[in-house]
């Protein structure tokens, strides 16, 4: 389940779309489910409900979740959304970043793809 | 709701000066200062229960003193002089009815049954965790717009608080209702609140907005090799430890200029540390010694 970490410099709507998006993956939250309520979620996580509406929001525009009037928030399918380029290619920039750093480190390529590789595994193993 | 010049003195005792502060709609605002900087006097005087010497609240542009029905808006319960003990919550509930024209009867029933309270037994039988958790039941029923809590959460056992804090949080988000929470305990606050208002000296000295001021706001250990810690970092930073050659610093508005400068002294130690409300509270408000850096 979703849950915030204080000491982290990452803010906690943040955190939170993050949380939703890793629930997603590890099958917690499948397509279709029906998230909680912005007013249920902050009171399970004890949390500003302004945070949380932010979250979902963010979520919406990243077509993560979809909510139906009068019905509720629900989760889409991941293959239903197209791939959106342009986060894509911020994710791209971040990952250079990244490589540029393990480079520093001394860390090798090898190194590099196997860490992905665990990653993905975590995640459920699919890759598509 | 609007808040101007806000004076306040007290048997010739100024307790608030030049009070000034905007509440919009929806927001959960924090109010925190050190023990006797005027909260519970600000939160009085915002619920009409001292008069000012100068100033003026309003809501939608009315005065609250001119038009006094403009206070059915604002809910509070003085945590010290209020007049609840000796009444059953039968008749408490009927006086806040009364008080509040638009207050949610089938609310207030719901949630006295789930939460198990008789109507008959007086209010001071209760406990510290019940009353507190009446109290938030009264607010939330209310459908007051603007709630002023005073140390909601003060002394309360872990699970009573989350009751509290779970229905405060729950029945806040509708009707863009709008908080004004007192409170010593920081780390609870931090989650709750979208801001935080810094009462020192009788006045409002900040105003955070918790969100930009974690994206903007940094906290940093450094080590020096010289024991001087050099004045850019004494000059942008507030201080929160000073030991041996560790320096502890939180920057309000970190940069990357600033990273870069400070990289040039090339210090031995460079570490982010993760900034709490608590630390902005110390840098902010802590009496510096003799000795360190300010």
């Amino acid at each position: 389940m979703v849950h915030i970490d204080k000491n982290s410099s990452r803010a906690y709507y943040e955190q939170l779309v993050l949380g939703i998006k890793e629930d997603i993956l590890h099958g917690i939250l499948q397509p279709g489910d029906k998230i909680p309520s912005v007013r249920e979620m902050a009171k399970q996580l004890l949390m500003n409900p302004n945070t949380i509406s932010k979250a979902y929001k963010v979520l919406e525009t990243e077509k993560v979740l979809v909510t139906v009037k009068g019905k509720g928030t629900f989760v889409r399918a991941i293959e239903e959304t197209p791939r959106d380029e342009i986060r894509v290619q911020e994710l791209k920039n971040d990952l250079n970043e990244l490589v540029i750093e393990a480079r520093h480190l001394q860390i090798s390529q090898e190194e590099l793809v196997q860490w992905i590789k665990e990653a993905e595994k975590s995640l459920g193993g699919h890759s598509s | 709701m609007i808040v101007k010049q806000l004076t306040k003195t007290i048997d010739h005792r100024s307790v608030l000066k030049d009070i000034e502060f905007e509440l919009s709609k929806s927001e959960i605002v924090g109010l925190v200062g050190r023990n006797g900087s005027g909260k519970t006097t600000l939160l009085r005087v915002l619920a009409g229960q001292y008069l000012p010497e100068t100033g003026d609240i309003t809501i939608d542009q009315k005065s609250v003193f001119q038009h006094p029905i403009v206070k059915q808006e604002i809910f509070f319960i003085d945590e010290k002089e209020n007049f609840l003990r000796t009444y059953s919550l039968q008749k408490i509930a009927k006086f806040y009815q009364i008080a509040y024209p638009k207050f949610n009867q089938l609310l207030f029933s719901d949630l006295v049954k789930k939460h198990e309270f008789s109507l008959k037994q007086n209010y001071r039988q209760l406990s510290k965790g019940q009353q507190a958790l009446f109290q938030i039941i009264l607010a939330v029923s209310s459908n007051a717009r603007y709630l002023l809590l005073d140390e909601p959460f003060d002394g309360l056992d872990v699970i009573v608080k989350k009751e509290v804090i779970g229905l405060l949080m729950e029945h806040l988000g509708e009707h863009s209702r709008t908080a004004l929470i007192s409170s010593h305990n920081l780390p609870e606050l931090e989650n709750l609140v979208d801001r935080v208002l810094l009462l020192k000296d009788q006045s409002i000295i900040k105003d955070y907005r918790l969100e930009e001021m974690r994206e903007k706001a940094k906290k940093l250990q450094l080590v020096f090799k010289t024991k001087k810690v050099p004045s850019l970092v004494k000059e942008n930073s507030k201080m929160l430890d000073f030991q041996g050659r560790v320096v502890t610093v939180v920057f309000e508005h970190f940069s990357e200029e600033l990273e870069a400068a400070i990289k040039e002294f090339d210090p031995l130690v460079y570490e982010e540390l993760p900034l709490s409300l608590e630390d902005l509270f110390e840098a902010n408000l802590k009496q510096h010694r003799k000795g360190s850096l300010k």
